[in-house]
């Protein structure tokens, strides 16, 4: 935080709030894909 | 009154649709519609509802949400192509399903067009002076005839691509929507952590509450709409998903909340670290701009995001091409426009004949909309005027599938429903239960406000729109008295035979029996009755 003040940059807390949560949503997105492939993985007919 | 055997039609014959569409390509189809339709839509609606933006999207992902919900409901429930189109016939009749079509192919039409348009356009950030060579034809001023002729260009490459075959297609969407995905993830945090300003937002949305004024509201709300198209996408990849009970709910509810995450998060980042007022004249390539403001990745952020822009826009496109082929495809099956188009490729297995129709009506609307040259302050008109006639046939598309989803629980109680809208009220009709969804009710309200909305505030949606319908009406009459066929009425179709061999050849087989014992309760039921009718 103090090295990005120094260059200028002050995030703001919410800021971070937001980017934490925005990032937390994704990554269960792209496991709740990887889990919803596995569980239909028994149903491919090729 | 002529009769089809739909049942028969629909089957997973040997020339019929393949089912190749995985978990990842089933979400990513829509998703590339979806991401996409936000890239165009952000700096419309920000330059529209101004300081409301935020509101404005917050408005049309709420009604968005619902259509979404009502969507996966029907697409799990039905999983042939068609979407909404397919949906409305099924829940209101032949007449008020071909409106559907033809509201929800104007959209993909457009797709094709507007977001063709908006690739070039990125691609020519790094040669501007293509997209600004521009030349007189006839009557016409300032034509950007090359801007014109790259965006006909890949048209074009996207017709060779679909007439290939569905897997093609499918894997260019994956690859480049899953570097979208990632990139635009990266935009939204960096932005959060080093650019956003809560107090900028904080004074922009009070200075508009301050001088509200309803008509930006609403010309933004209308707007704003546009960037959720996608969900019909993926109820069109129904037919084509393997296990489609089981995964488009799934699928569909994930994409609706990566949307309206994307859709919220872009809007409230954009007004927390510009003015609105930045967004006029960048309709463009809003993204491109935000990212550009935004420290430590603002440096490579002009090229990489106009390559991302160019990327997205153009995997949005290939699914308009998809969708308008699948559609057309599945109304030619259900006698609303000719079997001329039921013909698949021999060789590709893929409905050739559409793809390639509709995609050159894209091809006829970018030239049209080129011919409109700029306004007075020098902007190209070509995607203001594609992006104004986008909203009309989506509120009119979603409007039908609402009312269809209600009819539906009531005509049709013994279809299965892996997934239903939530908030439902039972209620008892000649003995049986019913249960109306309170959110399509919500939803139909809602947009219901939207159409209105386009209506009042968009001065070409509101004459072009309704005359592709008029346009595509005409046809539609001429097929119809030519075929000897009901015109506003609907041909008899056996919708129980249809529904079990969609389910069998979906080999959603748990829902086939559960359907076979739902009918034959019926049937016992309405046995029991004929039998206390005579002993009475």
């Amino acid at each position: 935080m103090t090295q990005m003040a120094s260059m200028g940059v002050h995030p703001s807390t919410s800021g971070v709030i937001l980017a934490a949560v925005f990032g937390t949503a994704m990554v269960w997105v792209r496991l709740w894909l990887r889990r919803l492939r596995r569980a239909a993985g028994g149903a491919s007919r090729r | 009154m002529a009769v089809m055997d739909a049942a028969g039609k629909s089957g997973g014959s040997e020339q019929g649709l393949r089912r190749d569409v995985t978990v990842w390509g089933s979400y990513m189809w829509g998703y590339a519609d979806v991401g996409a339709d936000i890239y165009a839509a952000l700096g419309l609606v920000i330059a529209a509802a101004q300081g409301g933006a935020v509101a404005a999207f917050a408005f049309a992902g709420l009604v968005y949400i619902m259509i979404g919900l009502a969507y996966t409901e029907l697409a799990a429930t039905y999983p042939v192509a068609g979407g909404g189109q397919f949906f409305a016939l099924r829940g209101l009749g032949d007449f008020w399903g071909f409106v559907a079509g033809s509201a929800l192919l104007l959209d993909y039409t457009i797709d094709i067009a507007l977001f063709t348009v908006a690739s070039s356009g990125y691609v020519n950030f790094f040669f501007p002076q293509l997209a600004n060579f521009t030349i007189a034809i006839g009557p016409f001023h300032n034509v950007a005839v090359i801007w014109c002729f790259e965006a006909v260009l890949l048209v074009v490459f996207l017709i060779w691509l679909n007439v290939l075959g569905i897997r093609e297609s499918s894997l260019l969407n994956e690859i480049l929507g899953g570097i979208d995905i990632i990139a635009e993830s990266s935009i939204i945090v960096f932005g959060f952590l080093f650019a956003w300003k809560p107090e900028l937002l904080a004074s922009q949305w009070h200075y508009q509450v301050q001088h509200w004024n309803w008509g930006h509201f609403a010309y933004g709300a209308s707007l704003a709409i546009i960037s959720f198209v996608g969900l019909e996408s993926i109820s069109q990849a129904a037919q084509e998903t393997r296990r489609p009970a089981t995964i488009v709910p799934r699928t569909s509810i994930t994409l609706i909340f990566t949307v309206f995450l994307f859709a919220t998060a872009f809007s409230s980042l954009s007004l927390g670290v510009l003015p609105w007022q930045a967004f006029l004249g960048h309709e463009g390539d809003p993204v491109a701009m935000l990212a550009h403001k935004i420290p430590f990745i603002g440096v490579v952020a002009g090229p990489f995001a106009a390559m991302l822009g160019a990327t997205i826009l153009l995997i949005s496109a290939n699914s308009g091409v998809m969708s308008a082929s699948r559609l057309t495809f599945s109304m030619s099956r259900f006698q609303f426009i000719s079997e001329w188009f039921d013909v698949v490729h021999q060789k590709y297995r893929t409905p050739a004949r559409t793809i390639a129709i509709f995609s050159t009506v894209g091809i006829l609307q970018i030239m049209l909309a080129f011919l409109a040259g700029t306004d007075e302050q020098g902007h190209n008109k070509a995607m203001e005027i594609l992006g104004n006639m986008y909203a009309f046939g989506a509120s009119t598309g979603y409007l039908l599938v609402f009312i269809a989803l209600m009819r539906l629980r009531f005509t049709d109680p013994h279809s299965p429903r892996p997934y239903k809208v939530p908030l439902n009220v039972k209620i008892r009709l000649n003995g049986n239960t019913y249960e109306l969804p309170l959110l399509a009710v919500l939803g139909a309200l809602g947009v219901s406000m939207i159409l209105f909305m386009v209506v009042a505030t968009h001065e070409i949606g509101r004459i072009a729109g309704p005359a592709w319908i008029l346009m595509c009406f005409l046809y539609y009459a001429w097929y119809r008295r030519r075929k000897k066929l009901p015109l506003f009425g609907s041909i008899k179709r056996n919708w129980e035979e249809q529904q079990e061999a969609v389910l069998r050849e979906a080999e959603e087989f748990d829902l086939l029996e559960r359907y076979k014992m739902s009918l034959a309760a019926r049937a016992r039921r309405s046995g029991d009755d004929d039998a206390g009718r005579k002993q009475g």
